[in-house]
Order: structure tokens, then C-alpha cells, then sequence
């Protein structure tokens, strides 16, 4: 995997576990509008009732099979390298234990907030030693746009549309926060030509992969000029990110921010952001690692409010291209409508699937035979 | 690109809008499309929000 | 939420509760301690802990803090250490209980206490020993000059690191080489370490020090103790840490609004912070998200109007609708207390954009805040601005 700077292209199979509705279907959604195979294609799910589940790909229904324990759903699916890891806090480890022993699972991304932190630092030196690749604990996962969304990374649709995530464009991403991916996905969108991928790697004392390990890969794939990071208050992270640029293992440019700088104008006495995100030390305040970051040579913008700017100029020195210039627009293909959306705004109706005759609730209260039901419990019929 | 799509984008923005004008209350509405902390220097330095780099008009106040 | 530091009290008691399965019963701790608290009635205390009343005591704060010693709050002599008796020690919290300290700039009460027995003992019997965890390793730190000079005699401490998947035998074999030449007994100490290591990691300690350990013979006393946990962990070894109370310390009081928001925040599986900077700040913030929060704070402060921040707080991870609710009444009634002569306020509404959250709900709830206090907002001259996205506001999806 060292050799590797990708961790997804368009053919990468995922197996979810737990059985995440929305989430799942979110995926094969973007799937369609990109032209590729679903790419979720089993579920593991320990009290499901049934052994698959129905899930719009486009306005097909297709099935994806339900299987009752990892190894059987990895043994069904060898060519699945991802574990879309959506168990609770209580599980999370064990199961992330369990597919870092599968040899053909090699991503494990963990969603579940929570997992304790010794467990969380075993699983990453763990995967490490394995050459594999954790995103989390704690993250909402990734994307890497015309090949493979990771669960609800990217909000709705609308988003997805907005933030240009069907293309492939030349900026690397990496933060903590799920909801700044969002923000930064909009803004290379808006001022380069938009993101080649985007991971958080949650806001873990002890993530699976860190900044830098992200920032490396950027640095080896060729269609990434450039990446951004956005840290948090407490931990050595960003250091690392610098010791790599020392280093020259890193020399792609980099725009980095760390936000928490509010902190220092309170005396460092007060929690801003995450239970975790605290300075145990001077160095690991957000006002220190920027100054760090800006010594090394990583672009520092002087507010997150500032970074639009540092992104357009950054990516206009590096391109021949003016911002909104370069990019050739894809086909998508459109998402077709649910029923309901339709009827709701009085665009299509729906015929009746069944008329029951002897009960009515089109009135104010339901009728049984033409009589309310609250006669009916009062009158104690109902036994 | 889908019909009507801009309004069920624009919806649940109106919607805190529309209410808030109803009661009389002073109110601006962004969407996504303007920088996260726009509002900030908006509301702080009554700076004018800007539509951005480009030229189209993606910018929506509610 | 993650590291928590807990009371030198609780971590006591809960090295005391599982001592046998890691110490056996060769070595021996006295667990000889009584939080004292503003309820706590001493008369009934008497009969309970029996030496209470028949031994010298110390007294010292225990309220998270470090440094007692240096701070003069450590109390365990009037003329000769040891000369404490249980009414000079009621004098001296009730003295110290009344006025407000500050330490750190924060300033606060004294509302815990923890009474000890007085143990007469020379500096050369005071050693140190900490566990901590790092990325790759955990930590242990060995010295033979505890006391509160530790920082100054720091070089004479050893640290060796204990990889994580090492076996007992290895963790025994480190910890043998790296036990620093001064230490009187070191086969008991060695032992002592080795054991107090297991147990900080099978009970998902985070960090853990005693300074200064004593060792009498096969007789533990542990003089200081500074501990914090994982409380993640809580689901896996709750049991074994009986009833901790999770504190924040030695803080400023709390107002009622953050108790309040504190207590949703403790029964929700969402997230709900609130913390008031300055009640007669202009710039108010209603913010979801942990990470957008402090990009809002920062931006604000970033203008040079850190003072003028009222609040600082978020939500996130999908708050019921009666959760946002009280959040956003909490802050609109907050901030219509008053109004500032000529000048408006002004409400932050924002996020960023929401990975799943659904925000049209969470915006229902503060349009119905908005309901309630419309009269009050008005009154009180505050101008709202709001910025979000995210899913459901875009109604595809259902």
C-alpha cells in the first residue's frame, strides 16, 4: 500500500456495516449521477430480519444481501476493499480488529464517536504495521469525487452539485471536522478547479491516519498540485506535517490553518470546540502552530475568513488557468425524483396500492366500520 | 438540471426568513454559497457580501 | 468527550477498590481519605471514620488543580508539621471556603476538601512515579526525589517507554532496567510500579501520577495523587471506577443558564455547550457544529471584538427538536436581559454546511423561539443574521 496514493478509484467495493439507510442509499445515489457500479455491495447486519435490502440505484431497485457476520460478508465479496465501519462505540473496535485481519479489506473508516482512546491508538499502530489505512474514529469519511464517496460525506445532493464533487479537480483536502470538509469542498469549488480528494480524519485524540500520512499520498498522486489542511487546538499533528516538509517528503505546496486562535484571547482557561481539543502544552495552541506552519513554508491565511483568497491565488500561480476558466463541466446524470417529492409538490400522482372497506381514515378521526375509534376503546371493543 | 430545484434549495432559508419578518424581527438570510463567516464581517463591519471571484451570480441573499 | 481529570479523592478510592486484584494483598494501602464537601456533616463523619478524630491530619483543596503545595493550601502544620487536629482542620475550610481565590486568573470558591492522616516522614522517603500515553507508547516516569521540587530535580527522573503490545514479562523487564539507582528499596518500588501500571491501563487511565509516593516496609501511602481517565471508556470499566463525579474543578461558578445547558447536555446523546464570556457582550452566537463553532468565535475575535463576544457555544450531532429549542431560548433570553443604549445587538446563526444533520428541523425550533421572544428582540434592538446548509434543507431527500 506504501506505493499507492490512492485509496479509491471508480471500481472500489465497500461493505457496510450496519444498516445505515440513508447513508447507503446517499452512496449508490452519487454512484448513479457518476456512471459507476453501486459501490456498496454488501451490508452486515446482525438482527436483520431479512438477508438483503432493497435500495434505489437510479430508478432501478436493486438488492444488496445482508449477511450476518463480516467474515462471511468479506468471504462472498473478496474484491470489497473497504469496511464502511458504522458500528457504535461499544463494537467499533472489535469489528475494526476483525477486518484488519481480512487481507482483502485495506480502508476501514469509523464513524462512531466515542471509542476509547487506548483502543483507538492500537488500532492505528495496528493498521499501520499492516500497511492498511483507518479514517476515524469520530469522522464522517471522504471522498474522492468521480470515483468514490464515503456515506454522507458531502451533505445532500444539492451540495454534491454545488461543491462540484463529481469532477475531479486538483486540490487535496484534509481536516478534522466534518462539517469544514463541507465548507472547503465549497470553496475549491468555487476558487480552483475543485477537490482530487477529501478526508477527515475525525477529531480523535488518536486518529487512524493523521494529516500528514493523508498529505504524503497527496504528494505522490500527480493530478493533486496542491492541499489543504485545517487542524485543531492540542495535539502535534501539524508539527509532524512540518517535520515531513523539512524532511522534503512532502513539497507540493500546502495552505494549512488551525483554528482555536480565539483561545488565546481568553487566558487558554476557556474550551472552544472539541472535548479533545486542548493544549497541554504552549506549542499546541492554535495561535503557535500557525506561526509553525507559516515558518515552514505552509501557506497561512491570517483568518479562515481569508482563505477563498490564499486558494484562488495559490491555485492561479500554480495553473496557467483564471479561476472558472478551467473547468470543462461533466455529464452528470440526473437523480431521478422520489414519488413523494413529486406528489408533494403537485407534479405526478400516485394511484392507491389497496382500498380497505371496513376502516376509513380520510375524515378528522379514523372510523371501524363507521365507528370512531375512540368508541371503540371507550366501549372496550377493542378486546 | 432539475425544474424548480432552486426553489426546494432556497426552502428551509425562506422559511426562517419569512418567519422572522412576519414577527417584525431584523433579519438576514444566507445560503451556503457565501463564505462561512461572511456573515461575521457582515454583521461586525457591515461589510457588503461579496459575490466572489466569479462573475455569475451564485451569490443569494434570501 | 475524552481525558477527564478526576478528584485525587476519586482516583484514591478507586485504586483502593480494585487493589487486591492488582497488589495482592503483599503490599498494603490504608485508604484513609474524607472528601469534604459543603454538606458534609462531621459530627456523623466521627463515627464513621474513626481516626478522623484521634490523628493528625493534612488538609488540601481537591478540586483539580495542581500546585497545592506552592499555593499555601496545603495545611499540616500551625508551628510543627503534624500539630492538625480535626477542629483546626474544620477552622481552616471553613476559613478558606469564604473567600474567593484566584489561581490561574480564574477566579473561584473553594468547595471540596480532602482530609488524610498526617504521615511524619522525611523528604528522603519521598519518591515519584507517573504513567502517561503517547501516540506510540505509554510513558513511566521513576524518580527517587519526589516532593513538590520534582520539576527542579527532573533530571534525575527516568522515563522509559512501554511499546503498546509489549507482554507482562517485557513491561517487568523495562521497568526493572530503568528503576533509578537512588531508590531505597527497590525491589518493594519496582513491584509497586509494575502493579500501578496494569492498573492504569486496564482501567483506561490517561495519565497518573503520585508524587510523593511513600513506601514503609510493604505499607503504601500515597501522599498526592493527579489523575485523569478516558471516559469513553466508561461502557468497559465503569464498574471498576465505582461512582466518579466527572468536574470541571476549580472554576469560575457557573451561572444558572450554563448549569442548565450542562445538565441537557449530560442526558442527550447530542452535544449542547454553553459558555458566557460576557454577559454584557454585543455579538451573540447559535452555532452548530464543533469545528464551525470556533471558526465563528475566532472570526469574531480575529476582528478585534473578542470582548465584545457574549458567548461561546454549539451544538451538533442532531439534537432532538425540544433540545434546540431550549438551547435557543436559553441564549435569546440571555441576551434580551438588556439592551445597549444606541446600539444594536446582534445574533449569529450558523453552521457549516451539515453532513447529515437536519437542519430544517433544527430551524423549525428557532423560528418557535423566535415566536416567544419576538417582543423581546425587538425591545431589545437585535439585528439576526443566519448562514447554514445542509441536508433536508435541499428537500429531495426525505
Amino acid at each position: 500500500m506504501n506505493q499507492e496514493y490512492t485509496l479509491f478509484d471508480r471500481g472500489t467495493q465497500a461493505i457496510f456495516w450496519n444498516l445505515n439507510f440513508d447513508a447507503i442509499q446517499r452512496m449508490l445515489d452519487y454512484d448513479y449521477m457518476i456512471g459507476r457500479n453501486p459501490s456498496v455491495v454488501a451490508i452486515v447486519g446482525l438482527n436483520s430480519q431479512r438477508n438483503f435490502e432493497k435500495f434505489f440505484y437510479g430508478n432501478k431497485e436493486i438488492l444488496i444481501p445482508i449477511y450476518d457476520s463480516l467474515k462471511k460478508a468479506s468471504v462472498f465479496h473478496p474484491q470489497a476493499s473497504v469496511l464502511l465501519n458504522f458500528a457504535s462505540f461499544r463494537s467499533a473496535y472489535e469489528i475494526t480488529k476483525e477486518a484488519l485481519a481480512l487481507t482483502n479489506i485495506k480502508v476501514i473508516v469509523i464513524t462512531a464517536e466515542g471509542v476509547p482512546e487506548r483502543f483507538a491508538r492500537e488500532l492505528s499502530i495496528q493498521a499501520k504495521k499492516l500497511n492498511k489505512w483507518i479514517i476515524g474514529p469520530a469522522s464522517v469519511g471522504g471522498i474522492k469525487p468521480y470515483a468514490f464517496k464515503i456515506a454522507n460525506t458531502g451533505g445532500a445532493v444539492e451540495n454534491i452539485k454545488l461543491a462540484k464533487l463529481f469532477k475531479e479537480g486538483s486540490v487535496g483536502i484534509v481536516t478534522r471536522s466534518g462539517g469544514l470538509l463541507n465548507e472547503l469542498f465549497n470553496i475549491v469549488s468555487q476558487y480552483a478547479d475543485g477537490v482530487a480528494e477529501g478526508i477527515a480524519i475525525g477529531g480523535d485524540k488518536f486518529p487512524g491516519t493523521e494529516f500528514v500520512d493523508h498529505l504524503i499520498r497527496f504528494e505522490r498522486n500527480p493530478k493533486i498540485k496542491f492541499s489543504i489542511m485545517i487542524g485543531e487546538v492540542g495535539g502535534k499533528s501539524e508539527y509532524k506535517v512540518i517535520e515531513a516538509i523539512k524532511n522534503k517528503l512532502i513539497t507540493k505546496p500546502i495552505i494549512g490553518w488551525c483554528i482555536g486562535t480565539v483561545s488565546d484571547y481568553f487566558g487558554g482557561s476557556i474550551q472552544f470546540g472539541h472535548a479533545g481539543a486542548k493544549a497541554d502544552k504552549a506549542s499546541e495552541s492554535a495561535v503557535q502552530k500557525n506561526k509553525a506552519m507559516k515558518q515552514a513554508g505552509i501557506f497561512v491565511p491570517n483568518g479562515f475568513n481569508q482563505f477563498p483568497y490564499l486558494v484562488k491565488e495559490l491555485y492561479e500561480s500554480l495553473t496557467d488557468n483564471t479561476v472558472g476558466n478551467s473547468s470543462q463541466d461533466i455529464n452528470i446524470i440526473d437523480l431521478p425524483l422520489d414519488c413523494e417529492t413529486l406528489v408533494k409538490t403537485n407534479k405526478a400522482r400516485k394511484k392507491t396500492h389497496f382500498v380497505c372497506t371496513i376502516s376509513n381514515d380520510t375524515k378528522e378521526e379514523i372510523t371501524y366500520c363507521n365507528m370512531p375509534i375512540t368508541e371503540i376503546v371507550e366501549k372496550k371493543y377493542s378486546n | 438540471m432539475l425544474e424548480g430545484e432552486g426553489q426546494n434549495y432556497l426552502q428551509g432559508l425562506n422559511k426562517i426568513k419569512n418567519a422572522a419578518l412576519e414577527l417584525g424581527l431584523d433579519i438576514e438570510v444566507y445560503c451556503p454559497e457565501v463564505f462561512i463567516t461572511d456573515i461575521v464581517d457582515r454583521a461586525i463591519l457591515n461589510k457588503e457580501i461579496e459575490s466572489g471571484v466569479k462573475n455569475e451570480s451564485r451569490i443569494h441573499i434570501v | 468527550m475524552a481525558e477527564r481529570g478526576i478528584r485525587e479523592f476519586d482516583a484514591k478510592r478507586i485504586l483502593h477498590k480494585n487493589w487486591e486484584s492488582y497488589f495482592g494483598n503483599k503490599l498494603i494501602y490504608d485508604f484513609k481519605s474524607l472528601l469534604v464537601t459543603q454538606h458534609t456533616n462531621f459530627e456523623s463523619m466521627v463515627s464513621e471514620y474513626t481516626w478522623l478524630d484521634k490523628v493528625p491530619l493534612v488538609v488540601k483543596p481537591d478540586m483539580l488543580f495542581g500546585n497545592r503545595g506552592k499555593l499555601g493550601l496545603v495545611y499540616f502544620k500551625k508551628e510543627t508539621p503534624g500539630d492538625i487536629f480535626l477542629k483546626d482542620a474544620i477552622e481552616w475550610i471553613k476559613q478558606k471556603s469564604k473567600q474567593s481565590i484566584s489561581i490561574k486568573g480564574t477566579k473561584g470558591y473553594l468547595t471540596h476538601f480532602l482530609i488524610e492522616p498526617f504521615l511524619k516522614h522525611s523528604t528522603k522517603d519521598e519518591s515519584f512515579v507517573a504513567f502517561s500515553m503517547d501516540e506510540d507508547a505509554d510513558n513511566i516516569y521513576m524518580s527517587a526525589y519526589g516532593g513538590i521540587d520534582i520539576e527542579e530535580h527532573w533530571d534525575k527522573t527516568t522515563c522509559c517507554k512501554i511499546p503498546i503490545f509489549a507482554s507482562k514479562e517485557e513491561i517487568i523487564s523495562i521497568i526493572n532496567s530503568n528503576i533509578p539507582s537512588e531508590i531505597q528499596n527497590k525491589l518493594v518500588y519496582a513491584e509497586f510500579v509494575a502493579n500501578a501500571y496494569q492498573f492504569f491501563k486496564d482501567l483506561h487511565f490517561t495519565y497518573f501520577e503520585i508524587n510523593p509516593l511513600v513506601i514503609f516496609d510493604n505499607r503504601v501511602f500515597v501522599l498526592d495523587l493527579v489523575a485523569k481517565v478516558d471516559d469513553t471508556a466508561i461502557y468497559l470499566v465503569g464498574k471498576k471506577w465505582g461512582d466518579i463525579e466527572f468536574t470541571q474543578g476549580f472554576s469560575r461558578p457557573l451561572s444558572k443558564e450554563e448549569k442548565y445547558i450542562k445538565e441537557l447536555d449530560k442526558n442527550s446523546g447530542a452535544s449542547l455547550k454553553l459558555t458566557i464570556l460576557n454577559p454584557k457582550g454585543k455579538i451573540w452566537l447559535l452555532i452548530a457544529g464543533g469545528g464551525a463553532s470556533v471558526v465563528y468565535a475566532d472570526a469574531v475575535a480575529n476582528l478585534g471584538y473578542a470582548d465584545e463576544l457574549a458567548n461561546y457555544g454549539e451544538y451538533s450531532g442532531n439534537p432532538s427538536r425540544s433540545e434546540v429549542r431550549e438551547y435557543t431560548e436559553t441564549i435569546l433570553n440571555l441576551m434580551t436581559k438588556e439592551s445597549i443604549n444606541n446600539q444594536k445587538k446582534i445574533l449569529l446563526i450558523g453552521g457549516a454546511i451539515a453532513n447529515f444533520t437536519d437542519v430544517s428541523k433544527t430551524f423549525d425550533e428557532i423560528i418557535d423561539a423566535f415566536v416567544k421572544y419576538s417582543e423581546k428582540l425587538k425591545q431589545t434592538g437585535v439585528k439576526i443574521y443566519v448562514r447554514r446548509g445542509g441536508p433536508k434543507l435541499f428537500t429531495r431527500f426525505k
